[in-house]
């Protein structure tokens, strides 16, 4: 990724098989896609990054056909959480607090533990339906 | 388990299909309204005989063998026999004895060995009658268009099961065979080459050809997910020992031809089993003391727990030496 830090030199002078920096991580899981769609087995994955990073690219991954079991993960970085609204399906990124808000249709969500691989997201589920407005405080959860 | 060998079936074809091979076909008793258990290709049913030692002594054999039938076919059950040498009885049993009309008592299927649920394609290979789970799980692919292939290999034309059929109906592009009469072999290393990813591989055949596939597999980089084996582990022979079973304060002797299980189930203690194989877990027995050395022939227990000594797994597994103190 752009920006960080500034190991670019260092990684490029690794003389990997290919080697790009990518100007977003959508772009990234894109192009990730592309890659593993024609790669065969020999090929290992390895993902070190955020929790929301290393989830998405685990999909990218097991989408390609690729046992989550044989995927080498390292986490660096915010605890930050994806999470999908049960709702209204949309996914909210970087979210630390807990309750939180869904940026799609603006229900208070309470954060639960539950992940969900296919979608690589935690789900959200509306902590007021009973009481509308009877929400507990706020609190960071996720760092 | 020990409660799971109460089915009764009737044998409706015996076939020869290769010169040491028989097929059995059975079907639940007539009159009866028992429907046969759904299975999925990769299981095997653990069959009781009745057969007689050398010394002419009716004994109990409970062999696995693995269902070759289509598992979309719920009208019967297919199993295909090898007729070892040197056995102690139970596949001369099914080879000598069995005829059409006989009743068998057989267990429900258990499957150690399924069909990946994720994988992209799949890639079998058999060892002589190693060639049985892979029919029941090639039919239930070809039936759900899933992508594999075969790669089998027997002795000699005439020893190899099914191969003729199996060609015919699958096609050269997804069935090999290789015959080690002819000179043909299978070159693991090149035909792990090129596999798209989400790929699975399964070996069932002997011990050695399992090894050489998994040891292929490891230095092309697969992971071990992806890599899948069977078996056909018999209980070895070896000296006898006595087996103390410390709360019900019994000895029981196990003998040469026998495994700790049978020598149990022989005594009428009750001990737990699904595979008798090795592989499944569900034997594995408490050891209080050993005089002298298990041996260990599972594919179960962990090398630290090998090494413990506080474990055994008494399908397949033997004492050399002189007395074994079991938690029973
Ligand atoms: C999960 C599973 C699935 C199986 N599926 C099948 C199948 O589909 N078809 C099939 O044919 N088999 C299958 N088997 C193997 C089968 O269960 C039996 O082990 C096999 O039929 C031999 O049984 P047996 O009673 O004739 O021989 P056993 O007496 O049990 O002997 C088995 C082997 O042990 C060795 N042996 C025994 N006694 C001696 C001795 N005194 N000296 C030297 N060697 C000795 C021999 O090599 C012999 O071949 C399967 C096994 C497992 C665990
Ligand atoms: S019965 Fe399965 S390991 Fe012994």
């Amino acid at each position: 990724m752009k920006g960080g830090s500034n190991h670019a030199a260092a990684l490029r002078a690794l003389n990997a098989a290919d080697y790009w920096e990518a100007p977003t991580i959508p772009t990234l899981l894109t192009r990730l896609g592309a890659a593993l769609s024609t790669a065969h087995m020999g090929l290992r994955l390895y993902v070190a990054g955020t929790e929301g990073f290393i989830g998405q690219v685990m999909k990218v991954g097991t989408d390609a056909g690729i046992s989550f079991l044989s995927i080498r993960t390292e986490h660096r970085g915010s605890l930050a959480r994806r999470v999908s609204c049960v709702h209204c399906k949309g996914i909210t990124e970087n979210v630390t607090t807990n309750p939180a808000t869904c940026s799609h249709c603006g229900l208070t969500l309470l954060v639960r533990d539950h992940y969900s691989r296919r979608i690589a997201a935690f789900q959200g589920v509306c902590i007021d339906a009973e009481v509308p407005g009877d929400v507990p405080p706020v609190e960071e959860a996720f760092r | 388990m020990s409660k799971n060998i109460g089915m009764q079936v009737v044998v409706t074809s015996v076939k020869q299909v290769a010169d040491t091979v028989k097929c059995f076909r059975f079907v639940p008793v007539d009159g009866s309204d028992m429907v046969l258990p759904r299975f999925s290709g990769g299981s095997h049913v653990v069959v009781t005989m009745k057969g007689k030692d050398a010394a002419g002594n009716t004994v109990t054999y409970r062999n696995p063998y693995s269902l070759m039938s289509s598992p979309d076919d719920s009208s019967c059950f297919e199993i295909s026999v090898l007729r070892t040498e040197n056995s102690r009885g139970g596949s001369h049993f099914m080879h000598d004895q069995v005829k059409e009309g006989d009743i068998l008592t057989i267990s429900n299927p258990v499957n150690l060995f399924p069909v990946s649920a994720g994988g992209r394609k799949h890639i079998f290979i058999a060892g002589g009658i190693g060639i049985t789970p892979f029919m029941a799980m090639m039919d239930a692919l070809a039936a759900r268009n899933g992508k594999f292939e075969l790669h089998y290999g027997f002795r000699s034309r005439s020893h190899g099961a099914y191969w003729r059929e199996l060609e015919e109906r699958y096609g050269h592009s997804r069935v090999r065979t290789y015959c080690q009469a002819e000179g043909q072999m299978i070159d693991f290393g090149e035909l792990l080459e090129h596999q798209p990813l989400g790929t699975h591989l399964y070996v069932c055949g002997p011990a050695p050809m399992i090894e050489a596939v998994k040891k292929s597999a490891r230095e092309a980089g697969w992971p071990d997910e992806n890599v899948h084996s069977e078996e056909f582990l018999a209980p070895p022979s070896g000296q006898p020992f006595i087996v103390k079973l410390k709360k019900s304060q019994r000895n029981i002797m196990v003998g040469e031809h026998q495994s700790i299980l049978e020598a149990l189930e022989a005594a009428n203690v009750d001990a737990n089993f699904l595979c008798r194989g090795g592989a499944c877990g569900q034997c594995e027995t408490a050891v209080c003391s050993a005089d002298g050395e298990i041996e260990h022939n599972d594919h179960y227990l962990s090398k630290d727990e090998r090494q413990s000594g506080k474990k055994i797994m008494i399908c397949v597994s033997r004492l050399n030496g002189r007395e074994l103190v079991l938690d029973l």
